[in-house]
């Protein structure tokens, strides 16, 4: 599966939305479209984000299924939320 | 294998963490009293003449108990989630390469020696130092630095993961407490000895 780029690899700033399309009958809409705030988190957190929801919010599950601790888990969390505060500010 | 020795508690859980602490503790206070060794503060050892198993068991738990309450209230201030059984884990296992320390004064090796060497301490006696006991007392120098090091790194990684530390504010928190924790044990473990 191809990763979505959501820095510019040239200048680092966050990329927006500029066409979308619809593969059955071609239709093009152009205009500029922010990225939902989840997207805007890398690769990792995502997984970690999906993680989180498939273990009902259990951090313990999700600390045993990553084989880490259970406050290394709950940190990673709170960093994802400190970073989609950040976003969505 | 790095994690393992430097920062066990990012990995492991307390289940696991919590027995096997418990279990060094015991072994601890164990070989601190058969080798005569008496912890007189958080990063103080001493070899002395007679040891007492009350005495090793009390002196660790006020110098676990010292460390464990002043981290965590440490941590606390950094960070309201911080759990008292992930500090109680961070101590127990930052201990352990304390106790091997203790193994140098096995037949009562390191309190001889010194007393050897202090005896040599006068400028008369001063060129006629014992070489091999010289030797043992270097090494056992270098060892003290290395484990207390280790002993630091260790207790900082897990209060550091324990508190979802970051940058250097947590840092000097982390060493006030320390110093506050080894001054408040060594008066605890002097008046109540």
């Amino acid at each position: 599966m191809k990763k979505l780029p959501i820095n510019c690899p040239s200048c680092e700033s966050p990329l927006v939305v500029s066409q979308l399309s619809c593969c059955e009958c071609d239709t093009v809409i152009s205009g500029s479209y922010s990225l939902p705030v989840l997207l805007q988190l890398s690769k990792e957190e995502q997984d970690f984000v999906f993680e989180f929801i498939l273990t009902s919010g259990s951090l313990k599950k999700m600390a045993t299924k990553m084989e880490k601790s259970y406050p290394t888990v709950r940190n990673k969390l709170d960093d994802i939320l400190e970073k989609i505060n950040n976003l969505k500010n | 294998m790095k994690n393992l020795l430097l920062n066990p508690i990012e990995k492991y859980s307390e289940q696991k963490l919590l027995p096997t602490g418990i279990l060094a503790l015991l072994i601890g206070v164990s070989i601190t009293y058969m080798l005569k060794c008496k912890f007189i503060g958080v990063l103080k050892v001493t070899f002395i003449d007679n040891a007492s198993i009350e005495q090793s068991i009390f002196d660790s738990i006020i110098i676990a108990g010292c460390l464990t309450l002043l981290l965590l209230l440490a941590g606390k201030y950094i960070y309201s989630k911080t759990r008292l059984i992930d500090i109680i884990v961070t101590v127990l296992i930052g201990y352990i390469p304390f106790y091997l320390l203790t193994l140098f004064n096995i037949k009562d090796t390191i309190k001889i020696t010194t007393e050897k060497l202090i005896k040599h301490a006068t400028p008369e006696l001063a060129n006629q130092l014992p070489m091999d006991d010289l030797i043992i007392i270097i090494i056992f120098g270098f060892t003290s630095i290395f484990i207390i090091i280790w002993f630091i790194i260790l207790l900082y990684n897990g209060f550091k993961t324990a508190t979802n530390a970051k940058g250097n504010k947590p840092k000097i928190i982390f060493g006030i407490a320390m110093v506050l924790a080894d001054i408040i044990s060594r008066i605890l473990i002097a008046s109540l000895s």
